[in-house]
């Protein structure tokens, strides 16, 4: 199973790559979320508050998260489906999209970072902090995301029933990167700030539970 | 479809007279039996033998359909399944109420029905995921696939109610809520046995009526099967 995993999760890898417009829309959706809420706010006129740079930031990033989980399943329809069905073991193919998405998510995260950075000013007090949690922002987001987006998959209406079924799950795990991240823009967030262990907790939990449970989608 | 007969107690009529009978207390006795007067809260306690049991109920209901969608996805009997989605309508409806109870408590005691309270907020999402679930239910035409998705993300959500409900609102020390930050609570201390005469029977009475809704629409379900 591990060799399936990871020749999966190269092959998804290599698809992300071998088609640039991918690269360029991570980097679009960053730039165009950053730039909406800079026009939106009228910065020239009034600074933005640190909560809501926090706040901004982390919505732009979980609905970035969305779109990643939705890509992620597109492939698997069809044809598609049925040759991988027949050649990976279901375990290998969730924890390769598990993979794929936490890592695009968290590309995603660094680059809405950087151009909010770059447009709305860069209230960080705690940089590496913020860093591992821009990294963490990958598989606590994406982990719950793509079961969800496997089940969506499998509805044959999964542009609707995605956000409707993944932005509440995401609640709780976006609280506690809020919580985190407000932190880190006050000053030094130490090990024992309980969101920390929390996350790891929603992390375990997602990966134990679509372990367990995406065979069952798969043979629907 | 033969009508898959229920060999339990569930077949019996015993438990429904029982909730009938424990609400019939339960509700006069709820609003007229002696209460302790705690500051703040006063005669608002009375609300803990219907908010507090509710989400009680709630909670059970909830676990239940957990159990019948784990147990559904190792045999895969549609009985199962409609009684993973009763059960989590009943569930959805009784959280309804709760939330609903406890927004008129919330209106006398903290003065506005909503004040962004993290027990709120977490029910709130809690809601919103079972909300989900249903439209997950409604969205999938074909019967099978619909029991086994619905199966999986049932699990999935169960998982997270119980961080939504029981983890994060204790890790936040400034609840409004009774028993936390220095209000007046129902914690072991508080629940004195004027208050469990009756807490105790509504919770059962709140679980068995909504227990009692699902199983006649699991039964209106085989019907409409055969």
């Amino acid at each position: 199973m591990w060799r399936q995993l990871l020749a999966l999760s190269a092959k998804d890898l290599k698809l992300e790559l071998r088609r640039p417009y991918v690269a360029a829309a991570v980097l679009l959706y960053a730039i165009g979320g950053s730039f909406v809420v800079y026009l939106a706010l009228r910065l020239g006129l009034a600074p933005l508050s640190d909560a809501a740079w926090n706040a901004l930031l982390w919505v732009i990033v979980a609905f970035a998260a969305l779109q990643a989980a939705a890509r992620g399943f597109a492939e698997l329809e069809g044809g598609a489906f049925y040759f991988y069905y027949s050649l990976a073991s279901p375990q290998a193919v969730i924890l390769s999209k598990m993979l794929v998405n936490s890592l695009i998510t968290s590309l995603q995260a660094g680059a809405t970072a950087l151009c909010f950075g770059l447009l709305l000013g860069w209230p960080v007090e705690d940089p590496v902090s913020f860093g591992l949690l821009l990294v963490l922002a990958g598989p606590s987001l994406g982990f719950p995301l793509t079961l969800v987006g496997g089940i969506a998959s499998r509805t044959g209406s999964a542009g609707i029933l995605l956000p409707v079924m993944g932005l509440p799950l995401l609640v709780a795990v976006v609280l506690q990167l809020l919580d985190l991240s407000a932190a880190s823009l006050l000053g030094p967030v130490g090990w024992e700030h309980t969101a920390w262990r929390y996350l790891l907790v929603i992390d375990g939990m997602a990966l134990g539970l679509s372990y367990l449970l995406f065979p069952y989608l798969w043979r629907s | 479809m033969a009508i898959v007969k229920e060999r339990s107690w569930l077949r019996r009529n015993w438990w429904k007279v029982l909730a009938v009978l424990l609400l019939a207390y339960v509700l006069p006795a709820a609003l007229l039996l002696p209460a302790p007067r705690l500051a703040i809260l006063n005669e608002t306690i009375r609300n803990l033998h219907f908010h507090v049991s509710m989400w009680f109920g709630m909670v059970l209901l909830l676990t239940g359909a957990c159990v019948y969608s784990i147990i559904y996805l190792k045999k895969g009997a549609a009985r199962l399944d409609a009684w993973a989605a009763e059960l989590s309508n009943a569930g959805f409806l009784l959280g309804i109420l709760g939330l609903l109870t406890g927004m008129i408590w919330a209106n006398w005691t903290w003065g506005e029905p909503w004040s962004g309270d993290a027990k709120q907020n977490n029910t709130a999402i809690a809601l919103l995921i079972y909300a989900a679930y249903l439209i997950l239910r409604a969205a999938v035409p074909d019967p099978l696939r619909r029991a086994r998705l619905a199966a999986v993300f049932n699990i999935f959500a169960y998982a997270t109610l119980v961080p939504l409900l029981f983890i994060i609102p204790r890790m936040s020390p400034d609840s409004l809520h009774p028993g936390v930050g220095g209000n007046p609570g129902f914690d072991a201390y508080d629940l004195d046995s004027r208050l469990r005469v009756v807490f105790y029977p509504a919770v059962i009475g709140w679980t068995l009526l909504a227990l009692w809704l699902a199983n006649l629409r699991v039964r209106t379900r085989q019907l409409e099967n055969i």
